[in-house]
């Protein structure tokens, strides 16, 4: 296994897309004048960056820091799992990751350098994860039945009030819930709250509900920060970094300037 | 094609065209799942969404779950174009009804088509892209790349709107094989 990759790319963080404004030195600045720039909070429109917590390093793996109420079935897949991130990283790690399929949800926020872009069209809102694209329809439909499970689910949304509802079901169960390895079942029901509290401010309270995987429901928070207008999403092309050596392409790496 | 180009074209074996191979036999990149760059997209015969913005036009391709962000809001060409992309760095501005696309910034890792016509990194795409009537796009694209052709050339992809058609986002190139690398 190309484990000095792997490592790497946790290094660069290169399985999510880090938009190319984007540099260290402007990750930490608290953005000036956010009180009085005008926003509309139904509009969620942007390229929105994760906000990393000092101290708070599971947030570039996990999804909550106490460890979450796990079920037996749980319990003994977690076991199993080999991831390459968390507390107890493995060099030869089965993360399906390594094999360039879909995040899956709500895994693509646990990481601190997830970045999202959306956009709101008539009748859906688009996320895009780089090239984990989710489509959330607002046009009133309930979900299917017997609905086969799908990468990034089925999401449905509505607005109550100023916050941003969005019902997730059909997830399948072939990734895991977070860079950790904790696992989950296609029973998981995932629900995403998101408010934009100011101009460049959008917080995010998700419900974890899956009676499979864990005991109880439980939740987790993230803040998102908006990246400037003139950002891009970038490219992250996972193949380029795990899977080159089948056609003899040598991986692409950012030269070190 | 430049003798540099011939020469790649002689190592190329695609799944494709008068020279066909079995795709096991191919070294074709797509097989690896790498993008296909553009304009070779164009060329896989899935549906594309396109949404405009007011500060790009986003082409939503079905094939692989590849998203193209064409920004139009009058930015530049990124400048921090290391590692070159697959599928380049793309703006847009209107010229009339037309929507001229500029890409630059690709790698020279993909084929420009499926028989494995090489480029190089320093291929330069222009397209432009009209609506002739509701249900039609036509796409003239040219192909600049002295290193590669000894001159421009130009090719076109025309596009039928199809109503009700959505885009699948379970198209994964990946499948249980790949994890057999691992």
């Amino acid at each position: 296994m190309r484990s000095s990759w792997k490592l790497l790319a946790f290094a660069l963080g290169l399985i999510f897309v880090l938009p190319a404004g984007a540099r260290a030195q402007d990750e930490e600045q608290p953005p000036a004048g956010k009180e009085t720039k005008p926003f509309s909070p139904q509009d969620l429109s942007g390229i929105w960056a994760i906000r990393p917590i000092r101290g708070v390093p599971w947030y570039n793996y996990a999804l909550a820091g106490d460890e979450v109420p796990m079920t037996p079935w749980a319990e003994e897949k977690f076991k199993e799992n080999k991831p390459s991130f968390g507390p107890h990283p493995q060099e030869d790690s089965n993360d399906l990751a390594y094999a360039c399929f879909p995040a899956g949800m709500p895994r693509v926020y646990a990481a601190v350098q997830a970045a999202m872009q959306i956009v709101q069209v008539q009748g859906r809102v688009l996320m895009f994860f780089g090239r984990n694209v989710r489509q959330i329809y607002t046009d009133g439909r309930p979900h299917p039945k017997d609905l086969r499970p799908l990468w990034m689910g089925h999401s449905i949304g509505q607005w109550e009030g100023d916050t941003f509802v969005i019902d997730t079901v059909a997830i399948n169960d072939k990734n895991w819930l977070d860079r950790m390895g904790h696992p989950h079942s296609d029973a998981l029901h995932l629900v995403e709250r998101f408010h934009r509290v100011a101009a460049d401010t959008l917080n995010l309270d998700m419900t974890i509900d899956d009676p499979k995987a864990f005991t109880k429901t439980w939740t987790a928070q993230r803040t998102f920060r908006q990246r400037p207008p003139a950002s891009r999403m970038g490219e992250a092309i996972c193949e380029d970094i795990f899977i080159n050596d089948a056609f003899g392409l040598k991986p692409t790496l950012p030269s070190m300037k | 094609m430049t003798p540099w180009a011939e020469e790649k074209y002689k190592a190329a074996k695609p799944a494709f065209g008068p020279n066909k191979k079995a795709p096991k036999d191919s070294n074709d990149p797509v097989y690896g799942c790498f993008p296909p760059g553009v304009p070779r997209i164009y060329l896989h015969p899935k549906p594309v969404e396109i949404i405009q913005l007011p500060s790009e036009v986003i082409m939503m391709f079905e094939y692989d779950r590849l998203v193209r962000h064409i920004y139009t809001d009058g930015r530049p060409h990124d400048e921090f174009l290391d590692p070159p992309l697959w599928m380049g760095d793309s703006i847009g501005k209107w010229d009339g009804d037309t929507l001229v696309v500029d890409v630059i910034g690709f790698n020279d890792k993909t084929w420009l088509d499926r028989v494995g016509h090489p480029h190089s990194g320093e291929l330069h795409v222009v397209e432009r892209i009209r609506r002739p009537d509701h249900n039609t796009l036509v796409d003239d694209i040219t192909i600049e790349d002295p290193k590669a052709y000894t001159k421009p050339w130009t090719g076109q992809s025309t596009f039928q709107l199809r109503p009700g058609t959505e885009i699948s986002w379970e198209g994964v190139c990946e499948n249980e094989k790949m994890l057999d690398r691992q």
